[in-house]
């Protein structure tokens, strides 16, 4: 009986002494560990699992090259935050304190961007906001340990103000999920569009709840108002529902829909020929229409990304390649991982990717990317919708101006007090 | 008055998808004593199931109508093998141990989807004929929900009804509902009769999921996001009672859609006050009967 005993906790010693020598014998330098935390289950799990690819492809590129600061390799952890603020800031304290990342980049939901970054600030430690879009997480509750590699509201529903302020719509109607990023990009189209035309109205809103699958009394509300036009910010399942019961309404004949997630593959795949021709939508980045001078880079990722996921790169899965590289770049040029150091490089250093060239700004830890308005037609080249008629507008031209956003936290600051 | 009407009417279409799923939650909760969480995992089930029934087997839009009979058969198949080999040893169990085992199985369950098909959303289109919308007092209102969803819930409900009320098996699972020795000294197969009630159940969450399908996103995910309202639902009618059911989830669907009428800043406020009423004035639900401790 003690034998036996004796000859398991010897198997466990020698299991326990082999794995810490692999592990120490395979590398020479120590890795460049990178926490990546998003929604991998729930209904955000259908965006995110091809934005862990892309980030795994840059990582492999990279690697494959010798790695960084005279190579060293990344490595990432990966952890799932379920679409929950309490899990996420759990996650993000484990993966710095027992996993010992040297930063963490991802998230998906605005909610859950705005709990971890607080605790970023807490712990100083560096998060890189890679999809989640809010303008709050840069702008009232910035601080300088959050970076956003990505576009936000304030870009995305301003680029959709411009485009809507050229057509004839006058009154519109709002719907958006009932969480930060919905009440955010609708507020942020709203108060653009104002300037940018005169005499448009608002003739109501509504906010159904994420994961909301009968539209039916939302539809007909927002019919009996008969707005010329609505803005929307649902995304994911609730867009396709919304969509596919607005159709038998006859919906979209008789507003103009105006979507902030409709041009994404994740809604115009699924939907296939269920998605109206002309509706208006913003996206980011689509697989057929690269950044001028970038079509061959972008032929190759989107053909490494398809074999790997078995389908097109959609916007999000483009920002984990491109966030990684950027990250990348940034170690590079601060010679160390150190989080002080690639705060200073990150902020207002100039990086150039595959969606082009852009800028992180130093008061906001803002990226400049651009972002599209077009509208959906019948490509007879795709079973599914494509976008035409595209109009780009810079980051830049759009994001709020510094004083802006000084004005902004004042008076964040003041309603705080 | 005809806006009124509209959203009456859409308040119903709301209460009957919702009840498709609870009726089947209900039902095995008030015979298994089990509250199956993995519940929504079946009508998950149900609409992937159709999906590749409709995209990859039949590649046409009217095979929809093969789907609403032969889905809810799989799923309650998959049921029956659920509760054969997991919740059948855990009926005497603390509920728990009950609510863990069904939280597992939703976890492994929402992971094989995932690995059978993929995270992304999927969609399938509606029958042929199913796809524009019928006039109501001058409103247009969707011909799928008027002609195919109403007729579900309500030939269901008008089934299950009779199914125990008037048939001599469901006396006899109204019967185990009271005392399960009693039941099994008469000479009945327990056994038998709790795994085909569990596949009934089943088999009334893939029926959801079918009906559901072409209406919305199927998507990873969708279990847990229907999961919820229907324990509300079940919780406000009353946990067990068929009638109940159908109370809470007229009362779901009409709370929805005339809360978007009138107070739409609050629309989902309603029905978590209701819970929270009828949990603190009727702790059994408003059809409820009393719980009793004890076997």
């Amino acid at each position: 009986m003690q034998g036996r005993l004796w000859r398991r906790l010897a198997v466990v010693v020698a299991a326990l002494v082999l794995c810490t020598t692999t592990t120490t014998g395979a590398a020479d330098k120590p890795p460049i560990k990178i926490g990546l935390l998003y929604s991998l289950s729930g209904m955000a799990a259908v965006v995110t699992e091809g934005t862990v690819y892309a980030h795994e492809i840059a990582a492999e590129e990279i690697n494959a090259k010798g790695g960084l600061l005279g190579g060293r390799k990344i490595e990432y952890v990966t952890r799932d935050d379920k679409l929950k603020p309490g899990e996420a800031v759990k996650e993000f304290r484990r993966m710095v304190t027992r996993d010992k990342v040297d930063f963490v980049m991802g998230v998906i939901s605005s909610g859950v961007a705005l709990a971890v970054s607080e605790v970023a600030k807490e712990m100083k430690v560096l998060f890189v906001d890679t999809i989640a879009q809010t303008a709050t997480l840069t702008e009232e509750q910035g601080h300088p340990y959050v970076v956003r590699t990505t576009t936000n509201s304030t870009i995305i529903g301003r680029t959709a103000a411009l485009a809507a302020a050229k057509g004839p719509w006058k009154t519109y109607y709002f719907i958006g999920p009932d969480y930060e990023w919905g009440h955010r990009v609708n507020a942020d189209f709203w108060e653009f569009i104002q300037h940018k035309k005169a005499g448009v109205q608002k003739t109501g809103e509504l906010w159904p709840k994420l994961g909301e699958r009968d539209f039916s009394s939302h539809i007909t509300t927002i019919l009996n108002a008969k707005p010329d036009a609505v803005f929307s910010s649902l995304w994911g399942g609730d867009l396709i529902a919304f969509v596919k019961q607005a159709n038998t309404y006859g919906f979209f004949n008789k507003v103009q829909f105006i979507s902030t997630g409709a041009g994404d593959l994740d809604i115009l795949k699924p939907l296939g020929t269920e998605m109206p021709d002309g509706l208006m939508a913003t996206f980011m980045y689509a697989f057929d229409m690269p950044v001028k001078g970038k079509e061959k880079d972008n032929e190759e990722f989107v053909a490494k990304f398809k074999q790997r996921a078995g389908y097109e790169p959609k916007t999000g899965d483009m920002f984990g390649y491109v966030s990684t590289y950027m990250l990348a770049e940034a170690i590079e040029r601060a010679g160390s991982t150190d989080t002080e150091a690639l705060i200073k490089v990150l902020r207002g250093g100039q990086f150039k990717t595959l969606l082009g060239d852009v800028s992180i700004r130093d008061f906001d830890g803002q990226a400049t990317f651009g972002h599209h308005t077009g509208f959906t037609y019948t490509n007879p080249n795709y079973p599914f919708k494509r976008l035409r008629d595209v109009v780009r507008a810079e980051g830049e031209e759009v994001l709020h101006t510094r004083e802006e956003v000084e004005r902004i936290r004042q008076e964040a600051q003041k309603t705080k007090n | 008055m005809s806006d009124f009407f509209v959203q009456f009417l859409n308040g119903v279409t709301i209460a009957m998808t919702i009840y498709l799923i609870a009726s089947g939650l209900s039902l095995v909760f008030g015979v298994l004593g089990v509250l199956n969480f993995a519940h929504g995992s079946l009508y998950m089930y149900g609409s992937f199931l159709l999906f590749t029934l409709m995209r990859h087997v039949f590649h046409t839009p009217s095979s929809f109508w093969v789907g609403l009979l032969v889905v809810p058969i799989l799923v309650a198949l998959l049921g029956a093998a659920l509760e054969m080999g997991f919740l059948r040893f855990i009926y005497k169990a603390d509920p728990l141990y009950q609510l863990l085992l069904t939280y597992g199985l939703v976890l492994i369950l929402s992971d094989v989807v995932k690995l059978i098909w993929g995270a992304e959303n999927q969609s399938v289109a509606r029958p042929p004929g199913f796809n524009g919308s019928v006039a109501i007092f001058g409103q247009l209102f969707p011909s799928y929900s008027i002609f195919i969803l109403l007729p579900c819930g309500i030939v269901t409900m008008i089934g299950l009804y009779v199914f125990l009320n008037r048939t001599r098996l469901g006396r006899i699972i109204r019967a185990a509902t009271q005392d399960r020795e009693m039941i099994g000294a008469l000479g009945i197969n327990v056994r038998l009769l709790y795994t085909g009630v569990f596949a009934v159940g089943a088999w009334l969450g893939g029926l959801g999921g079918v009906i559901a399908a072409p209406m919305g996103a199927i998507y990873p995910g969708m279990d847990l996001d229907i999961i919820i309202d229907a324990f509300i639902v079940v919780v406000i009618g009353g946990l067990g009672s068929l009638a109940g059911t159908v109370l809470g989830a007229l009362i779901f669907g009409l709370l929805r859609s005339f809360g978007i009428l009138f107070v739409p800043q609050f629309e989902t406020l309603f029905i978590f006050i209701l819970m929270a009423v009828v949990l603190v004035v009727r702790p059994q639900g408003l059809l409820g009967k009393h719980v009793t401790s004890g076997h």
